[in-house]
């Protein structure tokens, strides 16, 4: 076990994997992604105070500053801004000790870092991209960037936004993971705090909507980087793109706002003093809005040439949606009626955001009818609308930064700076996008405006001044709260219901004085140390309650309108009463495991060595595994021009000799030649080091949190580590899914019948079936071997496992080099680039589980890892069984039909 | 089950509301008979525009009494025809005309949109939009893109003059 360095030392902040250490930097780093994005704005607000610009910024500029403040507003601020809450508060919430995995928590966080970094290093690269947030194909290849800037930038910023989206993929997975799984002995999920439910909700979206993204991000870095052809066709590639990128664009509008409406609820029950109003009905409403974000997403393209039945479906489903969001808005607003309430800062932050969002969802309701979206589209009016429904959600969580301050810092602000900082914010706010609204049919997307328009638009930019330097009194007061300010107790808040407030402001390291539980009904700690560890028993009777926690009952009637009478000491109540408390089987996740996994992407797990082993909370690898790829991805950014070099003649005989000459020469322009050996170093040294970084990874010993005794509802029988894995395999899917999906929605658009497939024969296809299937069954038997501790026989099953692995990317590549010695490439059309990417992506999954079975391999052979606890094996083994099936789908898909 | 005022007052606002957009909409779609941009518009080949029966020769056609079709490409940075700045025609036609509008683009996607008016789509590469309009009064309108399409997107514009009946010469520009 590895100790936590001192807070004030520089080595701390780069090992920790604590949940509220790792919510503090993703809080601190979301701020300055704030400043960067606000800069960007006041830049190009400045350039629009005169009609066609004041010449401040060059037309390319003007794109790039645009584009960047969308992309670093939208991913680099507003979900890690709510994903540091979510760190700090969700496990405190729910009682839990840290996340399900901690290692895997800073690993998200390092790569949101490093993701930040690549993003702003595209613009040393000869500019970054400037084709708009939405990346429209095809203007987001190479073939156009002649028109905006260097190729290396714009595919920096691509893959920026690619390990962004990773860093999202890996937290989902450890938030579901630890939601579902970890919750405090009687919190059923009816009775988890508010915040926590718009966090689960808002990770369930994530999930399926980011894996889209990720899958259209990996499609377009590989356009940009081995120049396939996916969006730069004109047959059908602008559509497609269109719908991979609002798939995941519209669940994003309320993945973003989900978390501002969840600090909501919390800020409107606390300082009213009431319960919310309806609270079942608004968690219905909430998974309501969840599953109809993803069928809404075509009204962001009513102005493309889909048919006019489609669209008016779509725009029943987007008058549908926002019913839910009426009833949360009329329970928020009966809460404060039938309430008394406080206006300190974090309520009238809270209420202002619900005065912005109530606009901003008014105005939305206009876009969503096809008919008025021939007048709005593209206008000021869509730029007000999504402001008002986005900074709105901004608005709360500053709302949110200013109720959990006091707890995080152990600080109290100042209260009266806080309202001035509010009353700046909201005079800012509406100076700054109110005139949008009046200007409405301003285009937007140029800086060319009517000359009747110049009031409003310098009003705008007067307000974005405004608005921008209201945030200097926040920095203000808290730096002041951080030297002067009185220490915060336990619950400055008096009606804050929740747990993180029954313990001291800071929480210590280990959260808890005791065990947490619900089970009387209201939060109790547990000293089990007392006890003997149990194992598959039934939950233990509570022993003893310790001192801190003392409870009081929270009364259920509805015309409760007496505040709560406080003890001294940490108090809290449950929300609401817990009926039943359920006496579960423990879930057998406690056992001694002698060794920590690898894959890396379910790579933290929970070996224990002894039930009573403190959980550790420092690895230097999450670090190094977002440093490796960092430097990897910077590599990969240069790469076009290499492999336009390597493939010169093929593709000129392919796409023409102006296409590769253009290509060749816009590569050239960032690099001017002597760089482009270092992309290469950059690129082959990043993938050492990760490498290297993931056997570390996988060899360290590292105990997570493990909880014997918790609510578990519905998902108890599977464990931890699996969970985990089941949930990375369905973002897995949905990545396939969208590559599979694009290969249908392009073949059909050329017509099924007439497509002209790739592979010369099925035979190879059908040969490799066979094989995947017959090493999906040595998986199997050697998961019987383990169980009967058979060393021998893991080794040789296991063998035999990577064995016909190798032999499938054998087939494979004997494919691919007589495909290449016929002269077709990955470029040479729309249908061979789907034909290498669907495979080739196949085939990436193959050789990561390959690795994945080496290393267990080795640990099997050197220090008898797995024998009588085949766990690891299994979910090695669910990992490569999906693989397998994702093949019996792409061979008939590819081969056959 | 005792609902009270507030809420009653809310929720009655609230069906209002609902019902007054369903009625924008069903009165824009039906009653106005907005035209709306579908597939119908079919596809083209950008790279042979050239041989094009529509695109060949772009430009504004009479095809009936009071009828025009309008056939435009976009490229970057021009409207043809419509960008009268960079030498191409005004695109020109006739007040009390229905017009129909065919764009369709020569490389990215761009955006046509006559501000003032409610001619505004997006022209995909591949695709062609159809929309028609009807023009009743003299007026000049502008004419602009509005998607991204690179760094001299900011000047992509052209202009559509709507002159008297008695003053249209037939055809584009002079």
């Amino acid at each position: 076990m590895s100790e936590l360095p001192p807070r004030r030392s520089l080595k701390r902040w780069l090992v920790t994997t604590n949940h509220k250490d790792v919510g503090v930097m993703y809080l601190v780093t979301a701020m300055f992604f704030l400043l960067l994005g606000g800069i960007f704005a006041l830049v190009f607000r400045a350039h629009l105070w005169e009609a066609g610009g004041t010449g401040l910024l060059s037309g390319s500029e003007f794109n790039q500053s645009v584009t960047s403040h969308g992309l670093i507003m939208v991913f680099w601020f507003l979900s890690p801004f709510a994903t540091g809450f979510a760190n700090y508060v969700v496990p405190l919430q729910i009682g839990a000790d840290d996340l399900a995995f901690p290692r895997l928590n800073a690993l998200s966080y390092w790569f949101y870092l490093f993701s930040g970094i690549l993003f702003m290093l595209a613009f040393f690269q000869g500019g970054s991209f400037g084709g708009g947030w939405t990346m429209y194909a095809p203007l987001n290849v190479p073939t156009y960037t002649l028109a905006m800037e260097a190729t290396a930038g714009s595919n920096m910023t691509i893959i920026a936004l690619m390990m962004f989206v990773m860093s999202i993929t890996f937290g989902t997975v450890n938030f579901m993971t630890t939601i579902h799984r970890m919750r405090a002995e009687g919190l059923g999920l009816w009775n988890m705090p508010l915040f926590t439910w718009s966090w689960l909700l808002t990770v369930w979206m994530m999930l399926f909507a980011f894996a889209a993204l990720l899958a259209a991000l990996l499609l377009l870095s590989i356009d940009r980087v081995f120049l396939t052809q996916y969006f730069a066709t004109d047959q059908g590639s602008s559509l497609l793109w269109g719908h991979l990128f609002w798939f995941f664009g519209h669940p994003e509008v309320y993945i973003v706002f989900f978390p501002a409406l969840g600090l909501m609820f919390e800020t409107f029950q606390t300082f009213t003093g009431r319960r919310l109003v309806g609270r079942k009905w608004v968690i219905i409403a909430m998974v309501l809005v969840a599953v109809q974000s993803f069928l809404v997403w075509m009204h962001h393209m009513f102005l493309t040439t889909i048919n006019l039945e489609i669209k008016t479906l779509y725009m029943a489903t987007t008058i549908g949606i926002s019913l839910p969001f009426d009833l949360m808005v009329f329970a928020l607003i009966y809460t404060m009626v039938k309430g008394r309430v406080r206006f300190t800062t974090p309520f009238l932050f809270s209420l202002g955001a619900l005065v912005l969002f109530i606009l901003g969802g008014i105005t939305g309701v206009f876009l969503g009818a096809v008919v008025l979206d021939y007048e709005f589209r593209g206008t000021y009016w869509v730029v007000a609308h999504f402001h008002y429904v986005m900074v709105s959600g901004v608005t709360a969580l500053v709302g949110g930064l200013y109720y959990w301050w006091p707890k995080i810092t152990g600080k109290m602000y100042h209260e009266f700076a806080g309202k001035v900082h509010f009353a700046a914010y909201f005079i800012g706010f509406n100076l700054l996008y109110f005139p949008m609204f009046l200007t409405w049919e301003t285009p937007r997307r140029v800086f060319h405006y009517q000359a009747g328009d110049l009031i409003w638009h310098q009003l705008a930019t007067v307000g974005a001044y405004f608005f921008g330097f209201s945030f200097l009194i926040m920095f203000g007061n808290f730096a002041w709260s951080l030297l002067y300010g009185p220490k915060a107790p336990d619950n400055p808040w008096k009606f804050s219901r929740t747990a993180e407030w029954a313990i001291p402001s800071p929480p210590p390291l280990d959260n808890w004085p005791g065990r947490p539980t619900y089970r009387s009904g209201k939060l109790e700690f547990v000293d089990d140390s007392a006890e003997t560890a149990t194992d598959g028993g039934e939950a233990d009777d509570p022993a003893v309650a310790t001192d801190g926690g003392t409870t009081v009952d929270d009364t259920e009637t509805d015309d409760d309108d007496d505040p709560i009478i406080m003890t001294d000491g940490g108090t809290v109540i449950n929300d609401e009463v817990t009926d039943k408390v359920t006496d579960q089987p423990v879930a057998t996740d406690g056992g001694a495991v002698t060794d920590a996994t690898i894959d890396a992407d379910s790579a933290d797990e929970a070996a224990t060595t002894h039930e009573e082993a403190h959980i550790d909370h420092a690895s230097i690898w999450p670090f190094m595994l977002g440093l490796s790829t960092f430097i990897m991805f910077a590599g990969l950014s240069g790469m076009t021009d290499v492999i336009i070099e390597l493939f010169s003649t093929e593709m000129t005989n392919h796409l023409g000799q102006e296409a590769v000459s253009d290509q060749a020469s816009v590569g050239r322009i960032a690099d001017s030649g002597s760089i482009r050996p270092n992309y290469i170093a950059a690129f082959l040294g990043g993938l050492g080091l990760l490498l290297v970084s993931l056997f570390k990874l996988g060899t360290e010993d590292f105990t997570g949190p493990t909880m014997n005794i918790a609510e578990r509802w519905p998902f108890e029988g599977i464990d931890t580590t699996k969970f985990g894995v089941w949930v990375f395999l369905a973002s897995d899917v949905i990545v396939f899914g969208a590559a599979i999906g694009a290969y249908i929605f392009m073949r059909l658009w050329s017509g099924w019948e007439t497509f002209h497939t790739i592979p010369s024969a099925a035979w190879p296809g059908l040969l490799n079936t066979y094989i995947l299937l017959t090493s999906s069954f040595t998986v199997i038997l050697a998961l019987v071997m383990a169980e009967r501790s058979n060393k021998k026989g893991v080794l040789a099953t296991l063998g035999a496992t990577i064995v016909l692995g190798l032999g499938f990317l054998g087939i494979k590549s004997w494919e691919w080099a007589e495909k290449f010695s016929h002269g077709d490439y990955w470029f040479s059309g729309i249908e061979y680039s789907m034909y290498y990417v669907t495979t080739g992506l196949h085939a990436l999954h193959v050789i990561m589980g390959l690795l994945i079975g080496i290393f267990m391999l080795y640990r099997v052979y050197t220090i008898d890892a797995y024998l009588g606890d085949n766990r690891h094996l299994e979910y090695f083994g669910l990992y490569w069984h999906f693989v397998d099936i994702v093949w019996v789908i792409l061979f008939p898909l590819f081969y056959l039909m | 089950m005792d609902i009270h005022t507030y809420e009653k007052a809310w929720l009655g606002a609230a069906l209002v509301l609902i019902v007054f957009f369903i009625a924008t909409v069903t009165y824009g779609t039906v009653g106005a008979g907005v035209e709306m941009i579908d597939d119908s518009g079919g596809t083209v080949d950008p790279n042979n525009l050239a041989d094009h029966e529509r695109f060949g020769d772009p430009g504004v056609e009479q095809v009936g009494e009071n009828e025009y079709e309008v056939n435009v490409i976009a490229s970057a940075f021009f409207f043809r025809p419509g960008s009268d700045q960079r030498g191409f025609d005004p695109i020109r036609v006739p007040a009390n005309s229905t017009v129909t509008f065919y764009v369709t683009s020569s490389d990215v996607i761009h955006g046509f949109s006559i501000p003032g008016t409610n001619v505004n789509t997006m022209v995909i590469p591949g695709e062609v939009a159809e929309l028609t309009v009807e023009f009743d009064e003299p007026e000049t309108y502008g004419l602009l893109c509005n998607e991204y399409c690179g760094f001299d997107h900011h000047n992509m514009e052209g202009t559509v003059e709507v002159v008297p009946e008695d003053q249209y010469d037939g055809g584009d520009g002079q």
